[in-house]
């Protein structure tokens, strides 16, 4: 557990490369992770250039973080979170839906309880790309919410300062984004059990 | 106005019975609930129960910031490590939808040198951010143009009144110089002034530049504390009054720069 202090803050603040490095080396793989959750399997080619953009700007703007506002890695999640809806915004990638059209795409029917059960890298990974699917189907807002809560662990004090709303409507956001994923996943969830 | 209460002619996605247009504005406030799922109501409850109970319990909040990037940052996924939780996690998820199945959806592990190119990216940008700023206050050479035209009018304007009066005000001048040389007080000040003269120029070195000086004497991270010039002050502030995405303000990176074109 590489923790983020204050001081390391500070010298990073001054233009300390050693600081500079500590807070990359910390930070890099739970934003890609999140950039590549967040945005999905089609930019897995861009999730590094767009991961290196987020502390271009997290860098860029170190001076006017305030330690008594924020901590660091929630400040820093702010930064994925609007570099994340810029890229959609810039891009006007269409989500995808668990009902594709494409043969290779279309939704498996999982009558095997074999299939069911990841146990093998191959079915965790077709499991994977169900989930990355079904989260591609939740709005935006929903999406970052339950990516920052159950994949990143952040508390809901911590995603509302990050989106900038209430605790509460993170709970509500929370509670549907659960709702919908439960219903899109419901042939596996259902053959799993 | 009867709408029946027949809800298997409802069309989820039309919103409407099935049969029946949209109403009008008048008649909305008149139409009949949408139906909903019996155990709605309870499934709700217990949803908001489980999560109450999670957060009574203090975890994963709190600490769990730190949790889930510390586990995603081994390279795999923070919901297997929540631990005691992970039942509860699941419940509210939905039931089903356990952590361990979330956990199938990995994300791709970095490239080895990705630390050090986002490293070598930051510190490109900084340095062409802190050329572009500095080239914005660096006043451009005077076009030949410019020159010619000044000179011409300068020539212009040394007419024959303003060459007499130039000349009155020599021989004025000539004149005070002459009646100085015969006073003592003058000699002597002149006698002292080359002496002065005489200890500068044997003086057995020049100092180092100032700059050379201060970052000689100071850690670079307290440069900005030494720094010579109000220059990168100055530039921050106007920087930052410009774009608010501008690089960190203060003296160490104009330090920086100096140190850098050093070769240190």
């Amino acid at each position: 557990l590489t923790e983020i202090t204050n001081t390391t803050v500070q010298l990073a603040q001054q233009g300390d490369q050693a600081a500079c490095q500590t807070i990359v080396e910390a930070l890099h793989r739970p934003v890609i992770a999140t950039i590549f959750r967040f945005l999905g399997a089609r930019y897995r080619k861009d999730v590094e250039d767009l991961a290196q953009e987020v502390f271009l700007k997290v860098f860029r703007a170190l001076s006017r973080f305030d330690p008594s506002r924020a901590k660091f890695t929630t400040w820093v999640y702010t930064f994925v979170r609007n570099h994340c809806f810029d890229v959609l915004k810039r891009r006007r990638v269409p989500t995808s839906s668990l009902h594709a059209t494409d043969p290779d795409e279309a939704p498996r029917d999982f009558a095997d309880r074999r299939e069911l059960v990841p146990t093998h890298d191959a079915e965790n990974q077709e499991l994977g790309r169900r989930i990355s699917e079904a989260l591609s189907t939740l709005g935006e807002e929903q999406r970052m919410v339950f990516i920052l809560r159950e994949y990143e662990g952040l508390d809901y004090k911590e995603i509302a300062e990050v989106t900038g709303v209430s605790e509460g409507t993170v709970k509500s956001r929370l509670f549907r984004a659960k709702e919908s994923l439960r219903q899109e996943l419901e042939p596996y969830l259902k053959a799993g059990a | 106005m009867n709408h029946g209460n027949n809800f298997e002619s409802w069309n989820e996605a039309e919103g409407t019975f099935e049969g029946r247009a949209f109403p009008s504005e008048a008649e909305w406030l008149d139409l009949p609930a949408p139906p909903i799922a019996d155990d709605f109501v309870a499934r709700t409850l217990a949803a908001l129960r489980v999560d109450a109970d999670r957060d009574e319990r203090g975890a994963p909040e709190g600490s769990t910031g730190e949790v889930g990037l510390a586990t995603v940052g081994q390279g795999t996924v923070g919901l297997a490590e929540h631990g005691a939780d992970g039942a509860a996690d699941g419940a509210i998820v939905g039931h089903l939808l356990t952590p361990d199945i979330l956990a199938a959806f990995k994300a791709p592990d970095p490239s080895k040198d990705f630390v050090a190119r986002t490293l070598q990216a930051v510190q490109d940008d900084r340095r062409s951010r802190w050329r572009e700023l500095l080239a914005k206050y660096v006043a451009p050479e005077p076009s030949s143009e410019f020159v010619v035209r000044t000179l011409r009018a300068l020539a212009n304007d040394a007419g024959p009144a303003r060459r007499n009066s130039a000349r009155a005000t020599a021989n004025n001048r000539w004149g005070v110089v002459r009646s100085s040389l015969s006073r003592p007080w003058f000699l002597s000040l002149v006698a002292l002034a080359a002496a002065v003269t005489v200890v500068v120029i044997l003086q057995p070195s020049n100092p180092a530049p100032l700059e050379q000086r201060v970052a000689d004497s100071a850690r670079a991270s307290l440069a900005s504390t030494y720094s010579a010039t109000p220059l990168p002050a100055v530039l921050a502030s106007l920087e930052l009054s410009q774009d608010p995405d501008s690089l960190p303000s203060g003296g160490p990176d104009g330090m920086w720069l100096l140190l850098h074109r050093e070769g240190r």
